[in-house]
């Protein structure tokens, strides 16, 4: 399990590639799975905050996800698409609760557009095993399957 | 657990926020959350497709969230983001593979022939438990502020 610049020293390109997707709107925008308790699936969207060497969010505590991660830390987060192309990007692996950066990666939140704050988030940090990078063409090239896979694991 | 014409009877304008939302694009479009073998979350894309009075999706049979599926039904589906930002759509429940020939036909039809021709694209009807709409108001700026409407359990 690993941080995101360890994964980017590991997978530069790829890296390079998913930090693009998950910041193509200014303001870090992905959506986040977690585990319920019952062990069914929730999905929601959520702000990927770069800071330092990791990849960060900021969950309002009182939000399900919050208690979903906290409970089991196991994740998946999925980039949006271009608005020309398919591409996709997903990491996954487990969350940490990383309260003492709390104020750093707020404050570096708050550099983005749009970024707001309550001042009461939970700080996780995102621990990565596995990454996979999806490259299509543009979809005015008409058919664009099959996209270009590119996948990385922890430890290979 | 109703099929989407059941849950659009009893919640009308939920579902209607819930079509938009998915369909923002020529065909549906959403982000699919499944559990994994070993009880990690998985989450791909996926085109949703309304049709018959259900939600469907076509899925790839030699795809992780096929197996994950057919294991394990529950599903979280999540709407693109919104054209304009401020708004989301959420459903849970359970997915079902569709073996049924003539039901299969029906949804390839609603399709316009673009999904569901090549025999490794399973067919799966999703189920609803649950349906969350949010919209924030004052979207983008420090006041925003989300409302919610639900339905289910």
């Amino acid at each position: 399990m690993l941080t995101w610049s360890e994964f980017a020293g590991e997978a530069p390109e790829m890296a390079a590639a998913g930090r693009r997707l998950l910041y193509q709107f200014g303001i870090g925008l992905g959506y986040l799975a977690t585990v319920r308790g019952d062990g069914a699936p929730r999905l929601h969207p959520f702000c990927p905050i770069f800071w330092a060497d990791g990849l960060y969010g900021l969950i309002l505590p009182e939000s399900p996800k919050c208690g979903d991660l906290a409970r089991d830390g196991r994740y998946a987060i999925h980039a949006c698409n271009p608005q020309d192309r398919d591409d996709e990007f997903v990491v996954s692996g487990v969350a940490r609760l990383a309260g003492e950066r709390v104020a750093a990666v707020r404050a570096a939140f708050l550099t983005s557009p749009g970024a707001t704050s309550t001042g009461t988030e939970t700080c996780f940090e995102f621990l990565i095993d596995r990454a996979l990078h999806a490259a299509y063409k543009p979809r005015s090239e008409g058919n664009t399957w099959p996209p270009a896979y590119t996948r990385w694991r922890a430890g290979g | 657990m109703v099929r989407w014409g059941a849950f659009e009877s009893a919640a009308p304008e939920l579902a209607a926020n819930g079509r938009r939302l998915l369909y923002q694009g020529e065909t549906g479009a959403g982000f699919l959350g499944t559990v994994r073998k070993d009880g990690g979350p998985r989450v791909h894309p996926i085109f949703p497709i309304l049709a018959d009075g259900e939600l469907f999706g076509f899925i790839v049979n030699l795809g992780w969230k096929y197996h994950d599926l057919v294991r394990d039904g529950r599903y979280a589906l999540h709407s693109f983001p919104s054209a304009e930002g401020g708004e989301e759509f959420y459903v849970t429940g359970r997915a079902v593979l569709v073996t049924d020939a003539g039901r299969r036909a029906r949804v390839v039809a609603a399709t316009g022939d673009r999904q569901g021709k090549a025999d490794f694209e399973a067919l799966f009807a999703f189920d609803i438990e649950r349906a969350l709409h949010t919209h924030w108001a004052n979207w983008g700026t420090p006041a925003t502020w989300p409302t919610f409407t639900k339905w289910g359990r």
